[in-house]
């Protein structure tokens, strides 16, 4: 009722749960017990058992921890496997969570999801798919950032040393368009059954938007995005590793009407989505002195100024998924020092 | 700046204690803030220093620079010099046990 007793307690404690830190600077809701425990119980697990330790600090994250962030974010029960999942996979040691979260760069662990999952919980992989308006996109993205801070303890400014951070830092979480793909989904392409549900972690800048609404051959459109993806700005001129690039159903069926395969796309950008040498010299990472402390691939003649560098070692390190709702607009997803991990979620329902 | 992060940590105490009182579950893991730094050295001279290089751009430089100080007024033994693979990934423990047997102190530095 309204002016009641208990509203003006709950009121009261969502300025409390500000003054103690819990939150990500927006109203979180009050981890009570009860709520608490329904979580847990969703996964058939005792609040004491142990999830991790989560980077940068090592906190122990416990059921009842993680349950109690994704209380807060706004969760339902059965979102809790798909958040564990996620933790799960952000632990895989290539993913270097503990880096990704002190560095100055911007990244921050996105989640794509995959399978039956995304229909069940009404994950959004249609229109607005990076924005805002889905409950489930929304909250389990921002219950995995909460248990970033309070378990992980990367606390924005003092181990979080990000320069500029991005709006994907409260909550980055999409699935993929299966149904209007002409290929294979992620998590099939990595192993898994198309009736498995899996998430897959990203270490990820905010998406670029890649525009471009006339065309209408593949080659045009993969010299857009490997313009976009050749950009100065990025770590992958210089660092290469892994990247993702977000076609829209629009753009991806642009490809395979032309008969672009997946491996079609990747090995195209991967050919044209180059710098020549001296322009890397430009700045970013390595400075005029492109050849000190350098990872390139020894294939690449670090003596000639005129030798074309790629974005990454290998046409398999542009990863390429399919999401969005109609429109002509793709997004380029750069990345950090890491590589994407993808995990089944297997565990238990509620009975 | 002491008085404000203590009135904040105090302010920040009061509040949790409340929300405890109040009977919710505390989300934040107090474990990972209480970890202790090591053992401070009481004088530097004599002592052998490690210069950690994470191989980003201007660390080296750094690096050199403050051992050449640490020899020349503080008086340590010259400095042993390692380097991390990469600097986005912490040190191999190899490197940090190497480190450890060699060294009384570290130093290693961002040079951005």
């Amino acid at each position: 009722m309204i002016g009641s007793q208990t509203s003006r307690e709950a009121i009261e404690m969502i300025e409390l749960m500000y003054q103690a830190g819990w939150t990500d600077g927006l109203p979180v809701v009050p981890p009570l017990p009860e709520l608490v425990d329904a979580f847990v119980r969703y996964v058939d697990r005792s609040p004491d058992d142990l999830v991790g330790y989560i980077p940068p600090l090592g906190g122990k994250a416990t059921m009842a921890k993680v349950a109690a962030n994704a209380v807060m974010a706004g969760c339902r029960p059965e979102y809790m496997p798909v958040i564990l999942t996620a933790i799960d996979a952000m632990l895989d040691d290539k993913f270097n969570l503990g880096g990704m979260q002190c560095s100055t760069h911007l990244s921050t662990p996105l989640l794509i999801i995959n399978g039956p999952i995304r229909k069940e919980l009404d994950i959004n992989c249609g229109a607005n798919v990076f924005g805002q308006g889905w409950r489930a996109n929304a909250t389990i993205g921002r219950a995995v950032k909460l248990v970033l801070v309070n378990i992980g303890g990367a606390i924005p400014g003092v181990t979080d040393k990000a320069t500029l951070g991005h709006p994907g830092k409260y909550t980055y979480c999409i699935g993929e368009n299966e149904e209007e793909s002409p290929w294979e989904p992620l998590h099939v392409e990595r192993g898994f059954s198309p009736a498995d549900s899996t998430v897959t972690v990203y270490g990820s800048e905010a998406p670029h938007n890649i525009n471009n609404q006339m065309v209408d051959n593949p080659f045009d459109l993969l010299t857009t995005i490997g313009s976009m993806m050749s950009n100065l700005g990025s770590n992958h001129p210089y660092l290469m590793g892994e990247s993702f690039v977000a076609l829209c159903p629009e753009h991806a069926s642009v490809c395979a009407a032309n008969r672009f395969r997946k491996v079609d796309v990747q090995q195209f950008l991967f050919d044209n989505a180059r710098n020549e040498h001296r322009r890397l010299k430009a700045g970013g990472i390595y400075g005029a002195d492109t050849a000190k402390y350098n990872t390139w691939p020894h294939w690449i003649d670090r003596q000639r100024d005129d030798v074309m560098v790629p974005v990454c070692r290998r046409a398999s390190d542009i990863s390429v998924i399919v999401t969005g709702g109609p429109g002509r607009h793709s997004a380029y997803l750069p990345g950090w020092s890491s590589r994407s991990a993808t995990r089944k979620i297997e565990l238990a329902r509620s009975k | 700046m002491q008085t404000v992060t203590s009135t904040n940590d105090d302010r920040k105490a009061l509040a949790a204690k409340r929300l405890a009182e109040l009977g919710l579950v505390d989300p934040v893991d107090h474990s990972s803030t209480t970890l202790a730094a090591a053992q401070r050295l009481e004088s530097l001279a004599g002592k052998r220093p490690g210069l950690l290089d994470n191989r980003k751009g201007n660390g080296d430089r750094l690096l050199e620079r403050i051992g050449q100080l640490l020899v020349d007024r503080y008086g340590t033994l010259e400095p042993y010099r390692t380097t991390k693979f990469i600097y986005a990934r912490r040190a191999d423990e190899k490197i940090l046990e190497d480190l450890a047997a060699r060294c009384d102190f570290v130093v290693t530095a961002v040079g951005d």
